[in-house]
């Protein structure tokens, strides 16, 4: 039975770019990459639509993301050489609120093994066990395990850094 | 029934009953509800996952728009015709688009590199004995191009730096005295990418409209190439033809160039420029980075590309090395948030080491760990510009080049 694309697009591509954002942490970069990831599943029709499309995400993503390490490592750079003349500080606000706790759950996962991650993401994407299995390599059955300890170390991992945040303020 | 794991307990929480490893879903339920622990587990567990599922909540992009599937369906098609024609006229796919490994950009290769290198001294040696002898009245060409087939499905043709710099010397000469050649040229050009280039120049237009009516443009809508661009497409045009002409027909148009440029046809690759972008001339380039192009001194410029839609512009350059390889600059602004405030001409070349992949990743992905040996990438900050260098050379190589950079 062939694929409804269309349907799939309108289905996935929210939660697509929500997967590919966490790993690139760019919004128009994740959604150019959910773009390319639907294109060239319009070229290939796999028979596993969904796990192909994640897959192909995923490679997608870490190319962009080594990109992009470029950059913020250049950032940091240029931040720590302007630290003797900081700029005024923003107002607070619900949206600077929302990007420091953005910004926290983002080391928060960053402290994640990488298969610990990639399955905790996977499966927040919409993936079955049985997907996630299939996309990674693992048993089924170690499926709920993985994510028991993904889920575990990210509640943890972002209470310590929560607490490192309000000890630096 | 024993206790349930850890593993068990998320597998029931998420309602994934193949995964609960030997425990039937009724199995399971029965023993929850009879014992207080695997309860008590399975509350504790179920906090933890909606905090989970509420921190990954919060990073997500604030708001994205999904573009309408009839585009992304035309772009399929588009792409799909591209890769007939592609495969159509031989052309080859230098770092091209690889789907199941899911590249975005046209990279000159991974493996090229050392290949061509390979080959090149190969070549070179066997090639020893005619050069200088006087048996060829031809210049030092490693020709024709030899097509390597390399693990990635990629193909590299192989070129010398001579060959290519010697027609870029004759360059001016050449386009002065056989104008008529050149707009043969364009014209054949027209035919392939008529499209493209209309699409282009609207996005140009958009994106600089104080340049689109400086332009001394052929009747057609196309930008007037500058001369390393029409180099560049003109020596494409030469490796299509030689591919799909019989070769009688290749011989004669073979003859017909070499009357008109005095020389043989050089066989080098195609230059090309990360997939979806389009080819600029340096002061389009420059319009739309709203400031010089970057470019090593004394180095030939092979190619310019720029992404004409989305934000930040940046411009990507193609440069040839002496050793005949590329070195490619990638050029964006820094925009006007407090890093444009910085102090102008202030160099921060930084040795990025993310090349280098971790060891397990470089086992999966052997292609990625040949490129780790053979690019290396530096970024600088320079003139309110954050400027890409990727080349198969030594750090310290690449930083004594960079130091070359000029507008």
């Amino acid at each position: 039975m062939p694929t409804d694309w269309a349907a799939l697009y309108e289905s996935m591509y929210s939660d697509l770019v929500r997967f590919l954002y966490r790993k690139v942490w760019d919004a128009q970069r994740a959604e150019d990459l959910a773009q390319e990831t639907f294109v060239r599943a319009l070229r290939h029709d796999p028979e596993k639509p969904r796990a192909w499309v994640f897959t192909v995400a995923s490679n997608l993503a870490r190319d962009e993301a080594r990109t992009a390490m470029r950059h913020r490592r250049h950032l940091k750079l240029i931040r720590a050489e302007m630290e003797a003349d900081p700029p005024a500080s923003p107002a607070p606000s619900e949206s600077v609120e929302r990007e420091e706790r953005s910004a926290t759950v983002r080391l928060a996962l960053d402290a994640l093994s990488e298969r610990d991650r990639e399955v905790l993401l996977l499966w927040d994407g919409g993936l079955s066990y049985a997907e996630i299995a299939e996309q990674t390599g693992l048993s089924a059955g170690a499926i709920g395990t993985t994510l028991s300890r993904a889920r575990n170390r990210l509640v943890t991992a972002y209470n310590e850094q929560e607490q490192r945040n309000v000890a630096s303020d | 029934m024993s206790h349930l794991t850890d593993g068990q307990i998320h597998a029931y929480l998420d309602g994934s009953v193949e995964a609960l490893d030997g425990a039937t879903l009724v199995e399971a339920r029965s023993h929850i509800a009879d014992c207080d622990d695997c309860n008590a587990r399975l509350e504790a567990a179920r906090l933890v996952r909606d905090e989970a599922v509420s921190l990954l909540g919060t990073a997500v992009p604030s708001s994205f728009s999904p573009p309408p599937f009839e585009e992304l369906e035309r772009r399929a098609a588009r792409e799909d015709s591209d890769t007939a024609s592609e495969t159509r006229t031989g052309r080859s796919s230098v770092g091209g688009r690889n789907a199941a490994s899911g590249r975005l950009f046209r990279r000159p290769g991974s493996l090229a590199w050392a290949a061509s290198l390979t080959v090149a001294l190969t070549a070179g040696w066997l090639a020893r004995g005619t050069v200088g002898t006087g048996m060829v009245d031809r210049p030092a060409v490693v020709a024709p191009s030899e097509s390597i087939a390399l693990q990635d499905k990629q193909e590299v043709r192989l070129f010398s730096a001579d060959s290519l710099s010697e027609l870029k010397e004759g360059r001016n000469a050449q386009a002065a005295r056989e104008p008529e050649f050149y707009a043969a040229t364009e014209a054949e050009l027209e035919e392939d990418g008529a499209d493209r280039w209309r699409g282009y120049r609207a996005a140009m237009d958009e994106v600089a409209p104080e340049t689109a009516g400086e332009e001394t443009a052929p009747a057609d809508d196309r930008p007037a190439p500058v001369a390393e661009e029409i180099d560049a497409r003109r020596l494409e045009m030469g490796n299509r033809e030689q591919v799909a002409q019989p070769e009688p027909q290749r011989e004669a148009a073979k003859m017909a160039r070499r009357d008109l440029a005095g020389r043989p046809p050089a066989d080098l690759g195609v230059i090309e420029g990360p997939a979806d972008w389009q080819p600029v001339r340096r002061e389009q380039a420059e319009a739309l980075l709203g400031g010089a192009l970057k470019t090593v001194e004394g180095l030939p410029v092979l190619s310019v590309y720029a992404r004409a839609a989305g934000a930040p512009p940046e411009v990507w350059t193609a440069q040839q090395l002496a050793s005949g390889h590329q070195l490619n600059l990638r050029q964006t602004p820094l925009g006007e948030d407090r890093f444009g405030d910085l102090e102008e001409g202030r160099n921060a070349i930084e040795r990025d080491e993310s090349a280098a992949d971790p060891i397990s990743e470089m086992e999966a992905r052997p292609q990625q760990r040949q490129q780790a040996y053979y690019e290396t990438l530096e970024s600088l900050v320079l003139d309110g510009f954050l400027i890409e260098a990727r080349a198969p050379l030594s750090p310290d190589s690449l930083r004594v080049l960079l130091s070359r950079l000029r507008d």
